[in-house]
């Protein structure tokens, strides 16, 4: 019995960071040096957290590190922060996210929720002004590396003396500002759309869009959960959605496309059969769309995934239960 | 990293690119060869040799009448050296010379005959379980109505069947009609994947050859694995599925492997039994080769001469080589004492043993979208873990037919198969444990109802020994009371008939 496996779980993985690429450029365009520090702070963290929770389970460090999943989740939780946080909420995330989201659970495979969106929304309730707090976009590396650096070892960007200098919105938070002071909407369109979604996250959007697309090409993921997630956003917006914004600043604007391709396809933290994967994806869509329109936060993926985390038992036994009738 | 080529299909399976069969090849006789001996429970084979005697090659080496038992022959001439429990030695000496008591038919065959020749020339199925012929064909039902050739050889190593079909394409479908007619059955279908163009061709062109006899069905199947599983290959051919706890024999349909029905044509018409098989031997350095091997052939003599011919460099650097049997799907090990029997389709010479660490199920889905059966093995997995029998039956473990694919695309490199054979066996265990309770249980009410009954027939009978005289009565004394109850009725009888006059 010696049948070496097709697709390792490393290679899973790896395909999975290969398809985040072309997202992660445009991330680090729009965010510069702080989206780099980020980053690298996030995957330390995970890698030494990951390996220090197999250590005292008595796993073998060796096999989880290198199936990379912790380095995937450090990643994308990196992706959804806002960059030059202070040091430490990026490094909190993190643990939280491996140590308590996945490793307590009994690590790769046990966890309930999706790893990186539980550190994200523990970090987004526990600090909302940090976590709002974005850079004028597109950022493109203007700041010298040693002061990001600064910034990020002195407090974050919400402490900075620049912070008005540096500070923008980004469409979202921006959009929800305008909400709460009820403008007319239409006529601030141009300040907060671009091309065809959501102005600069439109082109983070679309190349998550790219990459998810190669994954779903090269089988790494099914179809079903990002069309459904697609089709949820879109039947809310055909049903509640006003004439603005429409459904391509939706689409194409916050984190909908890395979650759609990326987040909700956790494997782990997703359904397992494709009829329960639809019912997921649709009402995960279905979520964003309604917190994002009426709930406190700007953007929502993090919460409407989680609060879908908390159903998949459910829609697998479900599913179970239909497929174990009897087939003849 | 390794990036599959799997195309979905509305066949769910693996899909390989298979490289054409190479011509079949032949190695020099061995030295010694070592023919197993076949028992059957108790049942032993009953030696025609000794320690020894001159053999000639086809010459039988053991003689049962039993169907479980599986004749075996000498493969080529030599003479005996050593015969222990569960093998026969031969010194070949090189002169190969063929026994001249072999039995060839001409004429047409009845279906014992056909059993009985099946049976003295020791056939068993080729594909992989070994099989008794003579026993498969006996326990057809009176009007068998399929014969079905499998020519599919799915697994991406294996490809001497196709190597067969070339070399041999009439002979294998005159062996075919044979049997059919043989069986007295109406229908014969050959399966066969549809990539390989030349067996297709092959075999076109020799049934082209036989139209006055009965008609062949040629079905093309994808190539993939698992379609050469008898199962899921009938469901290809006739889109008709076996009953879930039925043999395929038992309902009529004969289900052959083409190497068997080649072993079939040899031995109806030249008389020879199955003392060689075509086995593919794949290399260290991935090169597929088929050889037509003598049964008995120690596996090292294939590596030396392997070895020989093109230093491989593992053997030079006295890396230990790893040999299974199989191939890529179905493998076995193999240790270094193992010989070719005719059950060896393929022999897989590796230098690297390829054991991979597993990590947890990921829930990734990719084992249910593969498995042919459309069970859910991850869900499998699970309750195999814990062993939950109810669950396992839920979701219809026994219809696993072991075929690995789930294995080979899990990313966590979970012996899934491995697991399902064992939670398989444990459950049928607990159902045996279970049957053998519920009978003692049954025995034990039996006994204590019948307990009971005697104990309440004799309180009756002692109610009645009561009422009865208290002194025991001699065999004497009850005749004479019973004489004298008679007499006193004799009257009353006389008064009865005299009143009816
Ligand atoms: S569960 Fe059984 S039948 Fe299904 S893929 Fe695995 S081994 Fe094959
Ligand atoms: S393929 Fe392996 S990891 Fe994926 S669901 Fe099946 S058992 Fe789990």
């Amino acid at each position: 019995m010696n049948t070496p496996t097709e697709r390792s779980v490393s290679d899973v993985m790896l395909l999975v960071l290969l398809a985040l690429l072309p997202g992660f450029c445009v991330f680090l365009y729009l965010t510069g040096w702080g989206g780099v520090i980020n980053c690298m702070i996030a995957i330390v963290t995970a890698l030494i957290a990951e390996a220090v929770a197999v250590r005292l389970r008595h796993g073998s460090v060796r096999i989880t590190l290198t199936d990379y999943s912790a380095v995937v989740t450090a990643i994308l939780l990196a992706l959804c922060l806002p960059p030059l946080l202070p040091w430490w909420i990026v490094s909190l995330a993190t643990l939280f996210a491996i140590l308590l989201a996945k490793q307590v659970y009994g690590g790769l495979g046990q966890n309930l929720f999706n790893p990186a969106m539980a550190g994200y929304a523990l970090v987004l309730i526990s600090y909302p002004l940090d976590l709002s707090t974005w850079l004028t976009l597109p950022e493109g590396f203007s700041m010298s590396l040693s002061d990001a650096l600064s910034i990020v070892f002195s407090g974050g960007l919400s402490q900075s003396e620049q912070y008005d200098a540096l500070t923008g919105a980004t469409a979202l938070s921006r959009l929800y500002d305008l909400n709460l002071q009820s403008v007319d909407l239409a006529q601030l369109a141009p300040e907060i759309s671009g091309t065809f979604g959501a102005r600069y996250s439109e082109w983070l959007n679309l190349a998550f869009l790219i990459g998810g697309l190669a994954l779903v090409f090269l089988k790494v993921i099914t179809w079903h959960l990002p069309v459904a997630l697609i089709a949820g956003v879109a039947t809310c917006d055909l049903l509640i959605g006003g004439p603005y914004p429409d459904l391509t600043f939706h689409l194409f604007g916050g984190a909908t496309m890395l979650c759609a391709f990326f987040i909700i396809t956790d494997p782990v933290s997703a359904p397992a059969g494709n009829r329960a994967r639809l019912i997921f994806g649709f009402f995960t869509g279905l979520l964003i769309y309604l917190i994002r329109s009426f709930g406190s936060y700007p953007d929502s993926a993090a919460f409407a995934v989680l609060l879908m985390n908390c159903c998949v038992p459910m829609l697998d036994r479900l599913d179970n239960h239909i497929n174990s009738r009897p087939t003849r | 990293m390794n990036i599959l080529h799997l195309r979905d299909n509305r066949q769910r399976g693996l899909h390989w690119s298979k490289p054409r069969a190479r011509p079949i090849e032949t190695l020099p006789v061995p030295d010694t060869l070592y023919i197993p001996i076949s028992h059957w429970q108790q049942t032993t084979a009953e030696l025609l040799v000794t320690t020894g005697s001159t053999l000639y090659k086809g010459q039988p080496l053991t003689r049962s009448y039993n169907h479980n038992v599986i004749i075996t022959h000498a493969s080529s001439s030599g003479e005996v050296i050593d015969i222990s429990d569960n093998r026969i030695a031969i010194k070949t000496d090189g002169r190969d010379e063929v026994s001249d008591e072999l039995t060839k038919t001409t004429d047409s065959l009845s279906r014992q005959e056909i059993t009985d020749i099946a049976h003295r020339n020791g056939l068993t199925g080729q594909g992989g379980a070994g099989f008794p012929l003579a026993r498969k064909i006996a326990s057809l039902p009176q009007q068998p109505q399929l014969l079905l050739v499998n020519a599919a050889e799915c697994d991406p190593d294996i490809h001497c069947d196709d190597a067969l079909i070339q070399a041999y394409a009439p002979l294998v479908v005159e062996s075919v009609l044979t049997i059919a007619e043989a069986c007295e059955i109406d229908r014969v279908v050959i399966g066969i994947e549809n990539d390989k163009t030349r067996s297709i061709e092959q075999l076109q062109q020799a049934m082209a050859r036989q139209t006055a006899r009965q008609n062949i069905e040629l079905v093309t199947i994808p190539s993939q694995y698992p379609s050469g599983a008898e199962n899921i290959l009938l469901q290809l051919c006739t889109s008709e599925q076996p009953g879930p706890h039925e043999s395929l024999a038992s309902a009529g349909i004969l289900s052959m492997n083409i190497a068997t029905c080649y072993a079939m044509g040899q031995a109806v018409f030249n008389g020879m039994p199955p003392i060689s098989r075509i086995t593919t031997v794949v290399t260290p350095d991935g090169r597929h080769r088929n050889f037509k091997l003598l049964t008995g052939t120690p596996v090292n003599h294939i590596l030396d001469y392997v070895a020989y011919e093109r230093p491989i460099a593992s053997i030079e650097q006295e890396v230990p080589l790893h040999v299974t049997q199989g191939g890529r799907m179905m493998s076995e090990a193999l240790d270094t004492q193992a010989v070719i029997t005719q059950q060896s389709n393929c022999i897989t010479i590796s230098n690297t043993k390829g054991v991979q660490s597993s990590v947890p199920c990921i829930r990734c889905g990719a084992c249910s979208d593969i498995c042919p059966v459309r069970l859910m093995p991850q869900h499998l997995h699970k309750a195999a873990t814990h062993f939950d029998a109810q669950q396992l039956d839920n979701l219809n473990v026994d219809r696993c037919i072991e075929c690995r694919c789930c294995d080979v695309v899990c990313p966590s490199a979970i012996p899934l198969t491995a697991q399902f054979i064992q939670a398989k066996e444990h459950k049928h265990r607990q159902n045996n444990e279970q049957i053998a309770a519920d009978l003692a249980k049954q025995r034990y009410d039996k006994r204590q109802r019948r307990l009971q009954k005697e104990r309440s027939g004799k309180r009756r009978t002692s109610l009645k020994e009561k009422a009865a005289p208290a002194t025991p009565q001699s065999r004497k004394d009850l005749i004479a009371q019973a004489l004298k109850r008679s007499a006193k009725k004799k009257p009353n009888d006389a008064a009865d008939n005299g009143s009816s006059h």
